[in-house]
């Protein structure tokens, strides 16, 4: 068996795996997306304070637009696993894991690919309905879409490599859970979740470009509302990936020390 | 197979009071102890061998079983398992061993143990067809049939624990490590499962180290014992072997017909017991049959048994041996500081 036919092998058995866990907590996810909806209540606030007239550009149809798709674009980059790691190595968990020919890293993203394609259908269709609905209009090409798909897989590797190095932070401290939440509100405002970026100071705009935060959210929104295009598109791709690149580069080195302190307790 | 040289495994804790003020006290200022887990131990284990490791809770079996497997990195000396460094995790090295923790698992919880089986069977890359051969052989020796296809959690402790070892075992290692395979189990279950790891060994040749609270899987698995207290090993040999240099009489019970004076048991060896008319004499070894015959000719017997010392006890006497000796060094130690404090100068003090 060639390497690649037996990475195939074990990708697809630990995703078959994944799957077949997901689908026993149906109730669970279904909860979980209810629990995200906090871009539709910022969409009913906006589209509130739009009545009298458009807010910085945005008219009540392109808030309702914004917004569904910033719900979209949300539920299909949720990460949990820092809370996965966190009690993995408190508790030593992990122990059966390390005792595997394969990096644990892989059956965490199987994990996360598995609950993403149980959720895609459960969230596409009151995001379409709600588009339709509002009368918003998406120009639809090949250039917003595969943009959008790109951008959203981008914004889901920087925060799945996000929460794993911080995860992993766990083998020198126990403080990982309330560093996360730093890292959570200071995301949500930054990234465009809770206000469209356009409508932030001049100051702030200048520099979120350079963070990660426009990544996670605005950026793939933006592009599938047909509003970053040609070489912004270009540009959003490269600043992203390597965002991306930084965060797996990081988390791969906190594993390769942070498995040295490992006390694998228990048992 | 196994090469231990020196080996030493220091856990760093935090130290926290009881209590709120305790809790305030270990917020602002935290502070931290190192625990020596395991002592400067040395010892190898052959191709093929069961070595059972002895000790109290917290003596250091399961960290060394821990260190050997890779999961932990040892603090200092050298470790060699089927020529490999354990803690480097290479995956030539994970495909030729296991670790089974019986108070841990790897099944799923919610869902059948076949399920856990097909990602190990991708994952240690093996092929359907040896796949299904050795399923079907660990099916056959540990009786699965109906177990894999339920629920793990529906399982009972001991269906789980079989299905654990088959899935430990489907990329068939040569190196076994069982941390307490068997707690927890019932009777029948220890047996079954103490049976079929006998039969592994002998079917493949496997190196087996085990550790357990139940003597008998270690007595009934392993010719060769360490014995670990405190970190430190105490005792590395044949069982037998201890069992002579620790127990070097034998156990001779008499019942007798009528009372008769203590003296002239005492005549015969050591009186451990001497109820109404159930005596129980230690025994020199060398000296039993002699005994025995001497004892039947001048008293009144109805019935003889001659027994080893339990295992247990000599086991138990070992440990209480090293708690006598550490306590005696403690106090030695206390005294030592207490006089040189006297004269005015406390050891370890900068001054």
């Amino acid at each position: 068996m060639t390497t690649f036919a037996a990475n195939w092998r074990k990708g697809r058995a630990l995703f078959v795996h994944a799957f077949a866990s997901m689908t026993e907590y149906r109730a669970e996810i279904v909860i979980w997306m209810i629990s995200g909806s906090l871009p539709l209540v910022m969409m009913a606030m906006w589209i509130g304070l739009a009545a009298d007239g458009p807010v910085g550009g945005y008219a009540a149809a392109d808030f309702a637009a914004y917004f569904l798709v910033v719900f979209l674009v949300r539920q299909l980059t949720v990460v949990w696993v820092i809370w996965e790691l966190d009690r993995e190595i408190r508790l030593g968990e992990l122990s059966p894991k390390l005792l595997r020919p394969i990096d644990p890293v892989w059956g965490h993203v199987a994990d996360n690919l598995a609950e993403k394609a149980v959720r895609l259908p459960l969230v596409l269709l009151p995001v379409v309905a709600g588009l339709w609905w509002a009368g918003a209009r998406l120009p639809l090409t090949p250039e917003s879409l595969g943009g959008f798909a790109l951008l959203v897989v981008g914004a889901w590797v920087i925060k799945f490599f996000q929460q794993y190095a911080t995860g992993l932070l766990t083998f020198w401290t126990d403080q990982t859970v309330g560093l996360e939440r730093v890292w959570f509100s200071v995301s949500m405002v930054l990234s465009g979740a809770l206000a469209p970026l356009d409508l932030f100071p001049e100051a702030v705009r200048g520099v979120l470009p350079y963070t990660p935060f426009p990544y996670l959210v605005d950026v793939p929104v933006q592009a599938l509302l047909g509003r970053l295009a040609g070489p912004d598109l270009l540009q959003a791709f490269a600043v992203q990936g390597a965002w991306g690149l930084a965060f797996f580069v990081g988390s791969r080195l906190l594993w390769r020390n942070g498995i040295r302190r490992y006390g694998a307790v228990g048992a | 197979m196994i090469r231990v040289d020196g080996l030493r495994k220091v856990y760093r804790v935090h130290e926290k009071e009881a209590g709120l003020r305790g809790s305030i006290r270990a917020f602002i200022d935290r502070r931290y102890r190192d625990v020596l887990a395991v002592d400067d131990i040395t010892f190898g284990v052959a191709p093929g061998e069961i070595v059972g490791f002895l000790g109290p809770n917290g003596a250091g079996k399961t960290t060394t079983l821990k260190v050997l497997s890779g999961l932990l990195h040892p603090t200092a000396g050298a470790v060699r398992v089927a020529g490999f460094e354990p803690r480097r995790r290479e995956g030539a090295f994970l495909r030729r061993i296991t670790l089974v923790m019986g108070q841990k698992q790897q099944l799923s919880w919610d869902l059948a143990a076949v399920d856990s089986f097909l990602v190990n069977q991708a994952v240690y890359e093996i092929p359907d067809a040896v796949y299904r051969e050795r399923l079907g052989e660990l099916t056959e020796m540990l009786s699965l049939d109906g177990l894999l296809h339920k629920q793990v959690r529906k399982l009972s402790l001991g269906e789980r624990m079989k299905c654990e070892l088959a899935a430990a075992l489907l990329h068939r290692p040569d190196v076994l490590f069982l941390d307490e395979p068997t707690i927890g189990l019932d009777v029948t279950m220890q047996q079954q499962v103490r049976r079929f790891i006998a039969d592994y060994n002998a079917r493949h040749g496997a190196t087996v180290v085990l550790t357990s609270h139940y003597m008998a899987d270690v007595t009934a698995l392993a010719r060769r014992i360490l014995v670990i207290d405190h970190g430190r090993l105490v005792f590395d040999g044949d069982l037998s072997a201890l069992v002579e240099a620790r127990a070097p009489e034998k156990r001779l019970r008499l019942v007798l017909s009528e009372p008769v004076d203590r003296a002239d048991l005492a005549a015969l060896g050591r009186v451990h017991a001497a109820e109404g008319l159930e005596v129980e004499l230690g025994v020199p070894r060398a000296d039993v049959a002699r005994v025995a015959a001497a004892a039947l000719a001048r008293l009144p017997v109805v019935d003889v048994a001659i027994e080893d010392v339990p295992v247990e006890d000599i086991v138990a006497e070992l440990f209480a041996q090293g708690r006598a000796a550490r306590a005696a060094h403690a106090a030695r130690a206390a005294h030592a500081a207490d006089a040189a404090q006297a004269v005015g100068a406390a050891p370890g003090s900068p001054r």
